[in-house]
């Protein structure tokens, strides 16, 4: 998009000098990237060939644990299945829920910094208090939710949460929405917001556009880039999720939240099965490259970017 | 980006790029090959006037009374230092694998039951035979079934410290029983008086009878209860499908469904609630009376008794407990002075001491649990020693070492039936099929 | 400046000429919505810690109450002055406050360098390592552990604090990169053009002219890193082994197990409620102050207006 004059000036034209330039910012994470990255990931694709007990060393089976992964492994399909069916409700529901927040916080109230930081709150709480706080909250018997569902909306028959397979997904969903609402999401978001020119506004108001226009036409284009990052980082995160379930569910009851990060855990750090758990954290890997990479082909249709250098 | 392809030389370019690191970091990680390092004996140095013996312990109640009784132990050995390593419960194995295959391991681990056979399989724990022979060590006075599970293909991996008869202890709330005016649980109970006595305690939703629970401590003393078995002697055959083990399963399934005296079979807070007086019985281990004798404001009167008889007049039992493990000579440099630890933490004295320091269950032999200053303690070892004059049952285990695995898979298939997911027939015999399974597998 | 963030976070429709009473009343109309909504979202969202505040003040036996309360009936602070008691919490939080301080700065100054050289130079390979970097993303943690954990040993940095502190100086990971090559792709590219014809070095051009204009997305960027540290504990805890040496992350699981063994078995949850409290209160404070800088916004408007 830029002119770029080839002065080949002392042999390195621009673009050489450039190219250096690029190398030389790169190079702390290239360092970074072999060695506390491959270096470990090629480690765990060996593994992944391997019997692999973490204490003895890894007994080459070539593809075995592939093998049974998709032959004999009852909880991958399950895990799978359930995992994508917790994406599909979650991301959407994130996505939109932490845009409206930061566009709620973006419009100037008074107050808005005590605002933002009430809406960051359930980012903050620790992991350890909130699984606590959940169990209880949800808990059938006595937890308040359910106390407020028999007493308050006068429903005898109220929901069993995470003693109920039926119930335990919903459980684990609003316990997400609550800490992803505000969370890291929305700070990115925030960020972008503020990257937004506000003559763009201006410009568009003197045209006569309505709130809805403005949002559609200046804010949703410009944010773009935001979306799309928060999309994919938040599809390979709601893929992996693993903490939820793991605090609150323990996967169960009856499989019910069995999801494929606490499958791999499981098979890594409770079965010590680490060439398997490679194996299973292999597969997960390549099934979120696919849709990565899908979702950057699709995204040249719809991001938009003020300052991308291309060729 | 992305939306162009790569041109050649780019391509090239880039991937000889990845090509060089990958080949540089293969270099750079050993991991490929984690050799069995020997060159330390245990994360700190030991220090210069004497040995120091490496203890990963259990974080919390265990490792503070081992802490407590360290200043004992070497006052009584000087020259020896005993340094407590308290690792977090949940993931203790996994740090004990790391350490051990940075070859960073210390002297002694500790072991449960069911997972002897996977830390000798993993080499973090070596036999002790030798010496307990050239000390003249009497390990006859433990229980025949402890031993049984520190014992793997003839050799002996560990020392006990703790045990009891598996989850064969009801607490209840006796005012509860009282105000309800049900039979008070009693160490000539069955099955049918806790029935009984649950349906009129329970006040669904707040109040419940009685709160089982699920798991290899637990289902097994279910299971032999009513005549049956979890799984064979040589942990090959899963035998939750034979008609006494099903006869367990339908007594268990009986309390949510038919008497609603149990909310899910899954004994959430049931702890909590119970201190809250919320709960009229629930079952566990022996460890919980030490605790709770140290809380002075109850709200109501409680006590203990042993397991209910079943409809034939058999009882249920399963070993269990604690046991400690020398490591193999790679990680311990000072095996005579580590037994003289594991010695320490078995004797007598240190078994009856254990429930007065709060860490829980009694030392696993007879002359312990007969010992007329624990009996001043609480009636329930004497109890349990009456109803169970032969001693607890042994605990059978996976023969692959999957023990994890097949309780994962158990528990799982049995929530399914309590919570309705699947039929009570095609529960039982799906969860029988899929613990097969299991014991069908690969040794780990 | 300060002027111009006033105005610049105006809401347009403020600055709409209001013409005639019925759009004023219209627009009260929209304020006072958002508002509720506003608040009424910040009650939700505040829940969950206004139930770890109550608990931590609350004593043993009002935990599990039937019907739930709210509201300790008398606050208890001892619950506090207890958790140090029982734990050595201060050195953990101030482990913490070292360790995650550094690694915050490594991650976010080397994720800066890198997203720009991503997002503002062309080079052979370029998206190939970009694609590359995401791909580290996308492998699960738990299987990169061991080998991590070997690595480190090889090197001798185990039960130090090198592990937790020297990665973060090489490009602080993948999210962090992708982050801010986003958002350095959002600047338009005629600030730096304009930089270089006047001879400014891409260095001089990155640090006096991009990072300024980056404060919300490096504040954003850091706040999340120093979470995540400060939260963390797989890798710190397969590391560390002293206990003196414990981060917090590590600190709040044990005491979560110190917690229900101390001389009770009644529920001592209100003091792991008052450690978590504890966890919180720096990070709490660290975003109330960075939050000015959320709305410094990017000026823009002056450069290229």
């Amino acid at each position: 998009m830029t002119v770029t004059t080839p002065t080949a000036r002392r042999g390195l034209g621009l673009r050489g000098r450039e190219a250096v330039a690029g190398y030389l910012f790169l190079l702390p994470w290239l360092i970074g990237l072999l060695c506390f990255v491959i270096g470990p990931m090629v480690a765990s694709g060996y593994f992944s060939f391997a019997k692999y007990d973490i204490v003895n060393t890894p007994e080459f089976v070539g593809l075995k644990n592939y093998q049974d992964i998709f032959t004999k492994d009852r909880l991958f399909w399950t895990s799978l299945k359930l995992t994508f069916r917790y994406a599909i409700i979650v991301v959407p529901l994130s996505l939109i829920g932490s845009l409206a927040a930061a566009m709620l916080l973006n419009q100037a109230l008074k107050g808005t910094t005590l605002f933002r930081t009430f809406f960051f709150l359930p980012h903050l709480t620790p992991v350890a208090a909130s699984a606590v706080l959940w169990a209880w909250m949800f808990n059938p018997d006595v937890g308040p939710i359910n106390y407020f569902i028999r007493n308050n909306l006068g429903i005898e028959n109220a929901p069993g949460w995470f003693r109920d397979p039926q119930w335990a997904m919903s459980g684990l969903i609003i316990m997400a929405m609550w800490g992803a609402i505000g969370g890291n999401t929305m700070l990115i978001f925030l960020a972008g917001l503020q990257g937004v020119p506000q003559e763009l506004y201006e410009a568009a108001s003197i045209d006569g556009a309505g709130i809805w226009t403005k949002f559609r036409n200046v804010t949703i284009p410009l944010l773009t880039p935001t979306i799309f990052f928060n999309m994919v980082l938040g599809i390979i995160g709601a893929l992996r999720v693993f903490t939820a379930a793991f605090v609150a569910t323990a996967g169960g009851p009856a499989y019910a939240t069995w999801f494929y990060s606490l499958h791999i855990y499981t098979r890594a750090f409770k079965y010590f099965e680490m060439g398997y758990a490679s194996a299973l954290a292999w597969i997960l890997f390549f099934i979120m490259f696919v849709f990565t990479f899908i979702q950057f082909r699709a995204s040249r249709r719809w991001v938009y970017y003020a300052g991308e250098v291309n060729e | 980006m992305f939306d162009k392809k790569f041109s050649r030389r780019q391509f090239l370019a880039g991937s000889s790029t990845v090509a060089a690191g990958m080949l540089l970091a293969a270099c750079a990680v050993p991991a490929a090959a984690p050799a069995a390092n020997t060159t330390s004996g245990g994360a700190a140095a030991p220090s210069a006037e004497g040995t120091t013996i490496i203890f990963h312990d259990r974080l919390g109640s265990h490792a503070d009374w081992h802490k407590a009784r360290v200043a004992l132990f070497e006052e009584q050995n000087p020259g020896i230092k005993l340094q407590i390593d308290e690792l977090d419960g949940a993931e203790m194995f996994a740090k004990i694998y790391a350490l051990a295959a940075g070859g960073n391991l210390g002297d002694i681990v500790w072991t449960y039951l069911n997972t002897v056979p996977e830390h000798v399989r993993k080499g973090v724990v070596a036999p002790h035979d030798d010496l307990v022979a050239s000390t003249g060590f009497d390990k006859s006075v433990f229980w025949p079934a402890i031993l049984k599970a520190l014992t793997v293909d003839g050799k002996l991996y560990a020392i006990p410290n703790h045990g009891h008869f598996g989850t064969v202890v009801y607490y209840f709330n006796k005012d509860l029983y009282e105000a309800a005016g049900a039979t008070v649980p009693n160490p000539d109970w069955k099955s049918d008086d806790l029935v009984d006595g649950a349906k009129k305690i329970t006040k669904a939703p707040d109040t419940w009878g009685f709160r089982a629970q699920q798991g290899s401590e637990h289902t097994p003393s279910y299971m032999r209860m009513f005549g049956g078995e979890l799984m064979n002697e040589d942990g090959t055959k899963c035998l939750l499908g034979e008609e006494k083990s099903i006869q367990a399963l339908k007594w268990l399934y009986d309390l949510k469904e038919t008497h609603k005296v149990d909310p899910c079979i899954c004994g959430d807070q049931y702890r909590e609630n119970f201190v809250a007086g919320k709960v009229g019985a629930f079952n566990t281990t022996p460890g919980l009376v030490a605790e709770f004798s140290k809380v002075k404001d109850w709200k109501f009167k409680w006590d203990v008794t042993v397991a209910p008889l079943g409809p034939e007049g058999t009882r249920g039992s399963q070993v269990s407990g604690g046991a400690f493990g020398m490591t193999p000579p790679a990680a311990s440099k000072h095996p005579a002075e580590t037994f003289k630890v594991l010695q320490f933490f078995s004797t007598k004295e240190d078994g009856v001491e254990h429930v007065f320091g709060g860490a829980g269950s009694p030392g696993p032999r007879d002359d312990v649990w007969d010992d007329p200053k624990l009996a001043t303690f609480s009636h329930i070892y004497g109890t349990i020693r009456k109803a169970y004059p032969e001693g607890p049952r042994p605990w059978y285990r996976p023969a692959n070492a999957r023990s994890s695995e097949f309780d994962d898979v158990m528990l799982n298939n049995l929530q399914a039936i309590w919570t309705g997911e699947i039929g009570f027939d095609a529960g039982v015999e799906q969860v029988q099929k899929l613990c097969q399974e299991v014991l069908d597998k690969d040794h780990l | 400046m300060a002027q111009e963030v006033m105005t610049r976070s105006t809401t347009p429709a403020l600055r709409k000429p209001l013409t005639d009473s019925g759009a004023r009343r219209q627009q009260l109309l929209g304020r006072t919505l958002l508002y509720t909504i506003a608040i009424v979202a910040s009650i939700l969202f505040m829940m969950p810690f206004a139930w770890t505040v109550f608990s931590s003040l609350k004593s043993p036996s009002e935990l599990y109450m039937f019907p739930p309360s709210w509201l300790p009936t008398t606050p208890r602070f001892a619950n506090y002055a207890e958790v140090f008691d029982v734990s050595p919490f201060g050195r953990w939080l101030w482990n913490s406050v070292i360790v995650a301080g550094l690694a915050t700065f490594g991650a976010v100054l080397s994720a800066a360098l890198t997203g720009y050289s991503f997002a503002r130079f062309r080079y052979p390979g370029r998206d190939l390592i970009f694609l590359l970097t995401l791909g580290t993303l996308m492998l699960p943690a738990e299987v990169t552990l061991i080998p991590l954990y070997l690595l480190f040993n090889k090197a001798g940095w185990l039960d130090s604090y090198r592990p937790l502190i020297v990665p973060s100086f090489f490009g602080g990971g993948a999210f962090l990169i992708f982050m801010m090559r986003q958002f350095f792709l959002t600047l338009p590219r005629d600030l730096d053009e304009a930089a270089r014809i006047d001879g400014a070095g891409y260095l001089r051009i990155f640090w006096q002219i991009i990072l300024p204009l980056s404060i919300p997305a490096l504040v954003t960027a850091a706040i999340i890193t120093f979470i995540g540290e400060w939260n963390s504990f797989l890798f710190p805890y397969i590391i560390l082994n002293t206990k003196e040496k414990f981060t917090i992350g590590i600190g709040i699981k044990y005491f979560q197990t110190i917690a229900s063994n101390i001389d009770s078995i009644e529920p001592r949850e209100n003091l792991l409620m008052a450690a978590g409290m504890m966890m919180t209160a720096p990070i709490l404070v660290l975003f109330f102050a960075a939050q000015r800088y959320f709305v410094q916004g990017i000026a823009m408007s002056g450069i290229k207006g």
